[in-house]
């Protein structure tokens, strides 16, 4: 963590940091950064006229003015006064809401990074550990890219104002400025000592925490809730919340009581400054013949100097932070990609159809790993052919799977379409080759329609929709509905959405790949939620769906390989067998294994037979 | 959203009020610190008022020095007094705070557990237990809200009070003028400075509300906005958005919930400007009229230059908390939306009869369940998911249940373990209606893995014991035996080895096929007489899935099981076989027997899968 915080410390400075995030403001929006501008001397004002009026008031009186000049004197502080909180409150919202549009705006780019960058920047532990340190900056009201707004004028208008005190201070005795200078960077100190015990302590309590949350999340879970029922698991998570609750508090408890303690030694230095500040100026009054309004007017900005001082010690406190969290999000808006973004090689035209795919000596490691997932890859699928891939879970299918579309670049060796390198190709006009369905699946809150198309609802092909619902078996459920294909998804969140089941689901995202069209199709596992009739009729519609594309079919149901033309057997990252069904079969080896295994209960007879 | 309606004042307190009960029995200190914290903060200010107030008066008129150090002493005294103790008790508010925040959500979720499970697959339900959420984390309503806003309330009417004590005695009759003179100055000023607070605090009032109704608008984009956030911050989404180029979709959906955003806060914006300005004028004016008040009469001598600062500053101080008095309020009104869909959700009404007769403890496992003419539909639907389903179950007998998805296999299993009651008909344990019997201990009589469980993030041993503290050697045992015996042996801590990476930074990912045989382990753990399977080797590789298979009698003994399964195969080792078809069961038997009928269901549904492994003659 530490470790971390220096890393970024030497990528991006405090000062660039800063001057990235005003730039910003500057350039989006010029009238909102000269509205705040504006604020800073009002802040300054409002305070100079509160103590300045009643030092008028009372000069008036020991003078004994009469009444007019008595308002001549005060009126123009007052309405000086009346103008400056005037505007004041009523720039108030806008100045939160300008924060807040900020924010957004940095938000903004930071989801279109994510949905643009390479895939290898966010996949697996590292990516998201990035993404979500990315995320802190822009997640709430708190956050820096949101703070920064305010910050900055307070910081500004705090200099400022203790400049101003400063010199009617220096007119009493300069030894103030030297004293409450010195009180201050007590405090600073101190208020640094506190953070600085905080955030060590953030590596003990934010596990803590997180795993509060992640009970506090499970256990009303609706989805966990059978299990949570049938199984009498309450106990269990009641007794694990007591123990991490005890830890947090624990934990709280220490900071806190540093915190109170520099509070508390807050408390005395004011004690001080106050006593220092009475003593010499009652002094004065009795003997220095200084009047009272001055009295007044410099208790005031004794006291006002003071509130300027912690003022910017809290504002480059919380500098630091908003420093630190652009910090991450600059390292992830600029995180580079290597994949070809550029102009690549041409795709292959309608006459090259399908495809030829050819992996020639593929390692693939996954980053941080310490063992190959996948070694030695070699494999040529011919245009137009059928392949299917099995294996035990964890044997690399879905890994292969990844880099035979792009997702992952090769360790070591190289992946060829139709002859062409696929680095050579534009990784976005690479994709476009490839229809994929994955074992999980996603939909966004739209209608049905826009979620198997995934393009705006004035681009889609309602012919061409309608075909692939047919061809995917989701036609029935569609016209069940109201709303037919233009029904929302996503009950959580419109209230007049509808969720599908599980293999209804299933068979929408084969739509999505059928209305794709692309020329290379790859299905894993597109059957684990569908009964035997739906898998049947998907196992039979499978010519159809890839005529004229070359495909590859993942699953465990081996049933699944008769309709293909080759199977390619992978174990433990590496290719032990490939062939045609008979061929394997009679080579007697796992993929024998294997079928004999799961054809075993359908045989007619059982029993009798040696199952090595 | 629907319009939340304005609520009575009668109303608004028996919320307020059931709230604090609440609230009490979560942390029964908080209200008191809070209330305590506020009454300190109130009265701090008017140490300074009061105090410099004296300090000048002695200054200008008496200049004795003891009596000036003595009053010097008092006041940085208090103020370090006051300082200190309202630092403490805010820290300890903010504790007192966490814990009452914990164990709130530990309440809800107890209800959630606990609830009638007709509420769990209701949508109104876990919208409810949604808003409550974002009430909390997007505007800060709910109790938390309650605590803050009941301390402005305490801290407003205190300093209030306060203010006008001090204020008082500016009304005294005073020698100097004339008696009647002053008097109704006096107090024509007052009643003309609170006419012109209050017209502000209508104001603000109005502004605050229009504020708090526009948020309520916000909730439901806020809902698309989360999830779009959610969706895009995983990186599991990612390769679909890739592969499909969804970017442009979801940028632009994104974009126009980000437009109407937008727009939605410009409207509350114009409003809250306009407001703002009025509120900061008529604050100043006011302000300002104080001094050039209390300065007049002063400079005709009626008042001391001390009690000038004093008046001025009380007065001040009274705007002030007229203003948090205020806000107070309407925070709590406002507010009370929120505590409102709390209260609702706890009230949530459990309908379902629990008799209390024990169950029968029984070392044979002979228990026999039977289902007579049961009919079931779900709630708030009208078409029936199961018609008239009559079925004995003999005892330690393994029945298959196969069917069509959607034909009520899952429900059937809802019912039999009693999430569900049957809309009509009956079912029945040993005779004996379950209605009847204790709801917990005939839970108990059910180990069941269905086909969405969940395993949990802490170590492998308690999930396998549902429980913090578990027999390692059986745990052991038990996970041999439901194949995962291979995978434990890579395990660094062995049962104690946590499972996935959300909880604990040294615990491992396992896959789903690991998962379902940590599930099984699960099941046969808990040692019931009754075992419910749904899909157990869904995810399961032919190697794992075979294994399973051929342990199975092993596995569950004696047992009477329920094996649901789309994978035909596992008919084979069933004693019996029952087949769903839209609601009824159409079709019982052995295997043997049910394939001899090519014209039904089963005999499809077997065909349908066992194509495929028809050896050609070799």
């Amino acid at each position: 963590m530490a470790e971390n915080v220096r890393k970024n410390a030497t990528k991006y400075s405090l000062i660039e940091n800063i001057r990235y995030l005003i730039k910003n403001m500057w350039i989006w929006d010029k009238k909102l950064f000269a509205f705040y501008l504006l604020q800073i001397p009002l802040l300054v004002l409002g305070p100079l006229l509160t103590i300045y009026i009643p030092k008028v008031l009372i000069d008036c009186i020991q003078n004994g003015v009469g009444l007019g000049e008595f308002i001549r004197n005060i009126g123009m502080p007052i309405l000086g006064l009346i103008i400056v909180q005037t505007i004041r409150v009523g720039s108030e919202f806008k100045i939160s809401t300008g924060g807040y549009v900020y924010r957004i705006k940095y938000f903004g780019q930071l989801g279109e990074k994510s949905v643009d960058t390479d895939y290898e920047n966010i996949d697996g532990a590292s990516g998201q550990d990035r993404l979500m340190k990315a995320a802190m900056s822009v997640a709430n009201d708190n956050s820096g890219t949101q703070a920064i707004t305010t910050v900055s004028i307070q910081l500004l208008s705090n200099i400022i104002g203790m400049i101003l005190y400063g010199s009617i201070i220096f007119t009493i005795h300069p030894l103030f400025i030297v004293l409450i200078i010195l009180t201050s960077l007590i405090n600073y100190f101190l208020g640094n000592y506190a953070n600085k015990f905080e955030h060590r302590s953030k590596n003990n309590l934010a596990p803590v925490k997180k795993k509060l949350e992640y009970i506090r999340t499970k256990a009303g879970d609706f989805k966990a809730s059978k299990d949570l029922r049938l199984y009498n698991m309450v106990s269990w998570f009641k007794d694990m919340y007591q123990i991490f609750i005890k830890e947090r508090i624990n934990l709280e408890r220490k900071n806190i009581s540093k915190r109170y303690l520099v509070n508390c030694v807050d408390g005395l230095l004011a004690f001080l400054r106050d006593g220092l500040a009475y003593g010499y100026l009652i002094y004065s009054v009795l003997f220095k013949n200084m009047d009272i309004g001055d009295f007044v007017l410099y208790f005031g900005a004794i006291g006002g100097f003071s509130a300027w001082i912690s003022g910017i010690v809290n504002n480059f406190i919380e500098l630091n932070r908003i420093h630190l969290e652009t910090s991450d999000l600059r390292d992830y808006l600029e995180m580079e990609d290597k994949m070809n973004r550029g102009k690549g090689v041409e795709l292959p035209k309608e006459w090259e159809l399908p495809c030829d795919i050819e992996l020639k000596n593929v390692y693939y490691k996954y980053p941080g790993a310490e063992d190959y997932t996948l070694k030695n890859i070699n494999l040529h699928i011919k245009k137009g052919e059928k392949l299917a891939i099995v294996g035990v879970n964890g044997a690399g299918k879905t890994t292969l799977v990844k880099l035979i579309c792009g997702l992952y670049t090769p360790t070591k060796g190289e992946i060829y379409i139709n002859g062409k390198k696929s680095s050579e190709y534009n990784r976005d006009e690479y994709y476009s080759m490839f229809s994929v369905v994955f074992q999980d699946f996603y939909l966004l809150p739209v209608s049905i329609a826009e979620n198997i198309a995934l393009r705006m609802k004035d681009e889609i092909d309602d012919e061409k929709l309608d075909m692939v619902l047919n061809m995917s078996g989701l036609m029935d459920k569609v016209k069940s509905l109201e709303k037919g294909k233009d029904t929302l998804l996503v009950k959580s969140v419109f209230n007049d959405a509808v969720d599908l089941s599980g293999g209804e689901m299933q068979k929408l995202v084969l739509a999505r790949a059928l209305y794709k069209d692309a020329p290379i199709v790859i299905l894993d596992e597109p059957t684990s939620a569908l009964d035997p009739i739906a898998e049947n009729e998907l196992y039979q519609k499978y010519n159809e769906f890839t005529k004229d594309k070359t495909s590859i079919f993942i699953s465990h149901r081996l049933a699944s390989t008769k309709f293909c033309d080759r199977i390619v057997l992978i174990d433990n990252g590496e290719i032990v067998e490939i062939g045609d069904h008979k061929t394997l079969m009679d080579q007697n080896g796992k993929y024998r294994k294997m079928y004999d295994m799961q054809s075993h209960y359908y045989k007619d007879k059982i029993g009798g037979e040696e199952i090595a | 959203m629907k319009k939340l309606r304005k609520l009575g004042f009668k109303e608004d307190l028996r919320i307020i009020s059931m709230s604090l009960k609440e609230i009490h029995k979560l942390q029964k200190w908080v209200i008191p610190v809070a209330i305590l914290n506020a009454i300190v903060k109130a009265i701090s200010p008017f140490v300074n008022i009061y105090m410099s107030a004296r300090i000048i008066d002695e200054l200008i008129y008496f200049k004795d020095i003891n009596k000036l150090i003595l009053l010097v002493c008092i006041t940085i005294g208090l103020n370090l007094f006051f300082h200190i103790l309202s630092n403490g008790l805010e820290h300890l508010l903010r504790i007192l705070r966490i814990i009452m925040g914990n164990n709130q959500e530990m309440q809800l979720n107890e209800k959630i557990i606990n609830m009638d499970y007709e509420h769990i697959e209701n949508a109104e339900v876990h919208s409810l237990r949604t808003k409550i959420q974002e009430a909390e984390m997007q505007n800060g309503g709910g109790i938390h809200a309650l605590v803050y806003y009941l301390g402005d309330f305490v801290k407003g009417l205190v300093a209030v009070f306060v203010s006008l004590f001090f204020i008082l005695d500016m009304f005294k009759p005073t020698d100097n003028l004339g008696i009647l003179n002053s008097y109704i100055l006096n107090v024509g000023f007052l009643i003309f400075l609170m006419i012109g607070t209050m017209l502000n605090m209508k104001f603000k009032e109005n502004a605050d509300r229009r504020y708090f109704e526009s948020f309520n608008k916000l909730i439901d984009l806020n809902r698309a906005t989360f999830y779009y956030f959610e969706h895009i911050l995983n990186y599991e989404t990612g390769k679909e958005i890739r592969l499909y180029n969804q970017k442009n979709l979801i940028l632009n959906s994104f974009g126009n919930i980000v437009n109407k955003y937008s727009k939605l806060v410009d409207d509350i914006l114009n409003n809250s400007m306009k407001y703002g300005v009025v509120n900061g004028f008529l604050s100043s004016l006011l302000s300002c009229l104080v001094y050039v008040f209390v300065g007049i009469k002063a400079l005709l001598g009626a008042i001391s230059v001390g009690n000038v600062m004093k008046y001025a500053g009380s007065i001040s101080r009274f705007m002030n908390s007229s203003s948090d008095l205020l806000i107070g309020i309407v925070g709590l009104k406002t507010n009370n939306q929120y505590l409102k869909l709390y209260l609702d959700f706890l009230n949530i009404e459990d309908k379902m009869y629990k008799g209390t007769l024990p169950v029968e403890k029984r070392d044979d496992n002979e228990y026999e369940i039977e289902f007579r003419n049961v009919s079931f539909k779900y709630p708030g639907t009208d078409k029936y998911v199961l018609k008239n389903i009559s079925l004995k179950l003999k005892i330690g007998e393994k029945l298959a249940i196969v069917g069509m998805n959607g034909s009520g296999k899952t429900t059937f299993i809802k019912l039999l373990c009693r999430l569900y009651d049957p809309d009509e008909g009956e079912i029945l344990l040993n005779g004996i209606n379950i209605k009847k019997y204790n709801y917990d201990e005939y839970i108990k009589l059910f180990s069941v893995v269905f086909q969405d469980f969940k395993l949990f993030s802490f170590s492998l041993g308690q999930n396998v014991a549902a429980s913090v503290d578990f027999d390692e050697r059986e745990v052991e045992d038990i996970l041999e035996k439901a194949g995962f015996g291979e995978r434990l042996s890579t395990m660094p801590l062995g049962v104690h080895t946590p499972l996935y990476k959300d909880f604990d930074e040294n615990g491992v990912e396992i896959s789903g096929g690991e998962a379902q045989k940590i599930a099984l382990a699960r099941a046969i753990y808990r040692n019931a007489p009754i075992i419910i399977l749904d899909e157990p080797t869904a995810a399961l590789d032919p190697i794992a899935e075979f294994e399973v298979y051929s342990k199975f009698n092993e596995i569950v003994g004696d047992k009477t099981t329920f094996y649901i399964s789309h994978r035909l195969s596992s008919c084979r080792f069933c004693d019996e076989i029952v087949v769903f078809h839209e609601g009824r069961i159409i079709q019982r038997g052995t295997h043997e027997e049910l394939i001899k009928d090519v014209n039904g269901k089963y005999y499809e549904l077997w065909n349908a899968q066992a194509q495929y492994y028809k050896e050609e003659a070799v």
